[in-house]
């Protein structure tokens, strides 16, 4: 028996934006080993060079459709639309980290290897189509953020946060691998093309097939652990509170996004058949995480604890989306997306620049005057969570009205009228930080440090994209539009 | 063969509740170890016979015999026990545990399980042999899979390196 490797599609161009990232990964783990302790802002730059040139990677990708090895993963326009949108997001974690870290005394290699294994992690799983790679690519994430959020290894909170992190993760990863198992035991395929195939082909079959079904259930229960959606949030606000700022900055918004682009290639792509069957779970879920989001945001004292379970309300938004299961519900999924990266990549860049360590300064009693004592982080925080709470001209505003225009336009009622509320609900949490940081100050916190070049460029970076998107969302739309085509 | 499967079944849900019921360390070990012998008798009921041989070395060998080590190594004197669970923690596992099984039965019960066989069937593992078949599809089919699975190992050995070793200041 000889060994035939033509037939699987041996395509190093499709998976080039992983494999540059890789190697930058492997690149800084020997330079590491070489440079003096005191110059390791260099490995922050070529961590940069080498994000940069996988961004470069990743535009030929656009508008193509080469499935590789065996139909394990695919470049097409929507693996390109997450490649930038993660290696952005990683380029402006590494940009504001070295600072952060000299100040935790944290300053080591391993954290941008894991950063950047984490980030190609994430690109595998928007390029995904087999439970193998989603599945690989999800533990690949996993696994370095489980070691970013212990990366404080002095802290005691950070500590309990990677366990907790670590426990709960592994325990949703047997929930996804044994709803693999029976998706793969039910329709004899691994790629998500043959899934779709036998589900098509077995038609209403399908819909009462009680393997399939089960494994679709626990495949979605994993998902939305990613997701940290509603009911399977639990430990969101711990890790995001224990784990360092700037960890918690890179992984609200990278994981999440990477989440769903696994979540819309399963549900969007794959099972569009048997939409009847999971349109239910799905909507109550993203109708949990509204409520729980939202509700529960409201009493938080703690910054990173609200935006964790604002970030849980999030994704009931960007579920809401998927749920039509249209072109239309699908790219505003990917527009909220891409906007819920810029705004709260900005939030929680700013409670970074506040104080790294993010015990006392994340409380909101620390912020009372913040406009008095640093005006120009209180005002691009003024202008996050405006855009968080959805008010315009802001992007976030934009975000949450096309996923709304597609519930109408699919006339699905029940879930608006919940998101509907909820952003007003929303608005109590958001504004009152602003009212927090416009009080009276107090005279006892008055301190002066400077937020940094590379840091105030980022997050000023933020606020203006904000801004911007926010007045002329068309062009990310468009693209988002055309990333959605693809399963269309 | 089904009164073989039920007794291993059983086996295996019996293990798997030592291995988060008992209260000592090195007993959740033991049993886990017991829980993937019977896992690899499963394999060998399915005629994966290198499957049965790579599970008993791999890992009720060499995995587990490092986790019994190190348990042993760290409480050199005395075992740690766990603190009681809380009451409704059990409540609530135990309530929302039977729901699920509930959910689960009915379904059963109502609709039968139709899995779907795929192409290799013992006859045919039997005529290329089954260490090369797991070759095969290991290195064709899923070589990307195996490759990246080596990125994940050579990421995660940084992270435990990172965690175990790097010198509190």
């Amino acid at each position: 028996m000889t060994i035939n490797l033509n037939g699987i599609g041996i395509d190093y161009g499709a998976i080039l934006p992983e494999l540059i990232v890789t190697g930058t990964a492997i690149v800084v783990l020997f330079l590491d080993l070489i440079i003096p302790a005191r110059r390791r802002g260099w490995l922050a730059a070529v961590s940069i060079a080498g994000l940069l040139a996988a961004l470069v990677a990743s535009i030929p990708l656009w508008g193509q459709s080469r499935a590789a090895f065996g139909d394990t993963v695919v470049a097409d326009s929507l693996a390109a639309f997450f490649n930038v949108l993660l290696i952005v997001i990683s380029i402006l974690t590494v940009l504001i980290s070295p600072r952060f870290l000299r100040a935790l005394d944290l300053d080591y290699g391993e954290y941008y290897i894991l950063v950047l294994g984490a980030t190609a992690g994430m690109m595998l799983l928007a390029a995904a189509t087999s439970l193998m790679t989603i599945f690989l690519g999800i533990e690949l994430l996993s696994i370095s953020l489980y070691v970013l959020s212990g990366f404080a290894r002095t802290a005691l909170r950070s500590q309990e946060s990677a366990m907790k992190y670590l426990l709960l993760g592994g325990f949703a990863t047997g929930f996804l691998l044994y709803g693999m198992a029976l998706i793969y035991g039910a329709t004899g395929s691994t790629t998500l093309r043959g899934i779709a195939a036998f589900t098509t082909a077995s038609g209403l079959g399908a819909s009462s097939n009680v393997l399939l079904l089960l494994g679709i259930g626990f495949l979605s229960v994993g998902l939305a652990f990613k997701a940290s959606a509603a009911p399977f949030h639990m430990w969101t606000p711990d890790v995001y509170e224990g784990a360092p700022t700037l960890v918690t900055t890179f992984m609200s918004v990278a994981t999440k996004s990477a989440a769903f682009a696994a979540i819309g290639r399963v549900f969007i792509a794959t099972f569009p058949s048997i939409a009847s069957r999971w349109y239910f779970p799905l909507a109550l879920i993203a109708i949990f995480s509204l409520f729980i989001g939202n509700l529960v945001a409201i009493t938080q004292d703690n910054l990173k604890r609200m935006l964790a379970y604002s970030g849980i309300a999030h994704a009931g938004y960007i579920l809401l989306g998927i749920l039509p299961g249209t072109a239309e519900g699908f790219s505003a999924t990917l527009f909220y997306i891409a906007a819920y990266a810029v705004m709260n990549f900005g939030a929680f860049a700013v409670v970074t620049a506040l104080g790294a360590g993010g015990d006392r300064t994340a409380d909101l009693s620390y912020w009372r005057g913040l406009f008095y004592r640093r005006p120009f982080l209180a005002t691009v925080m003024t202008i996050f969570m405006l855009s968080l709470a959805g008010i315009p001209p802001t992007v976030g505003f934009f975000a949450k009205l096309f996923v709304f225009r597609a519930l109408v336009d699919a006339q699905i009622w029940a879930p608006l009228i919940v998101a509907v509320i909820m952003t007003i609900v929303s608005f109590y949490y958001y504004l009152r930080v602003i009212v927090v940081m416009l009080a009276a100050p107090d005279e006892a916190a008055v301190e002066k440090e400077r937020v940094g070049i590379s840091t105030g460029t980022v997050i000023g970076a933020a606020a203006a994209a904000t801004i911007i998107l926010g007045i002329f969302p068309a062009v990310v739309l468009n693209w988002a539009t055309h990333a959605a085509s693809v399963h269309f | 063969m089904v009164v073989g499967f039920a007794i291993v079944a059983a086996w295996e849900l019996v293990t798997a509740a030592g291995v988060i019921g008992f209260r000592r360390p090195i007993y959740n070990a033991l049993a886990l170890v017991g829980n993937m012998l019977g896992l690899a008798v499963l394999f060998l009921m399915l005629n994966a016979q290198f499957l049965f041989a790579a599970q008993v070395i791999v890992y009720a060998g060499a995995v587990m015999v490092l986790f019994v080590f190190i348990i042993a190594l760290m409480n050199p004197e005395s075992d740690v026990t766990l603190g009681p669970a809380r009451g409704s923690e059990w409540m609530y596992g135990i309530v929302f545990g039977l729901i699920f099984a509930a959910l689960l039965g009915v379904l059963l019960v109502n609709q039968g399980l139709t899995g779907r066989s795929g192409p290799f069937t013992p006859e045919v593992i039997n005529a290329v042999g089954n260490v090369q078949s797991v070759g095969t599809a290991l290195y064709t089919t899923f070589l990307f899979p195996v490759e990246v699975t080596s990125v994940l190992l050579l990421i995660a050995a940084v992270g435990a390196v990172y965690l175990a070793m790097r010198r509190i200041r």
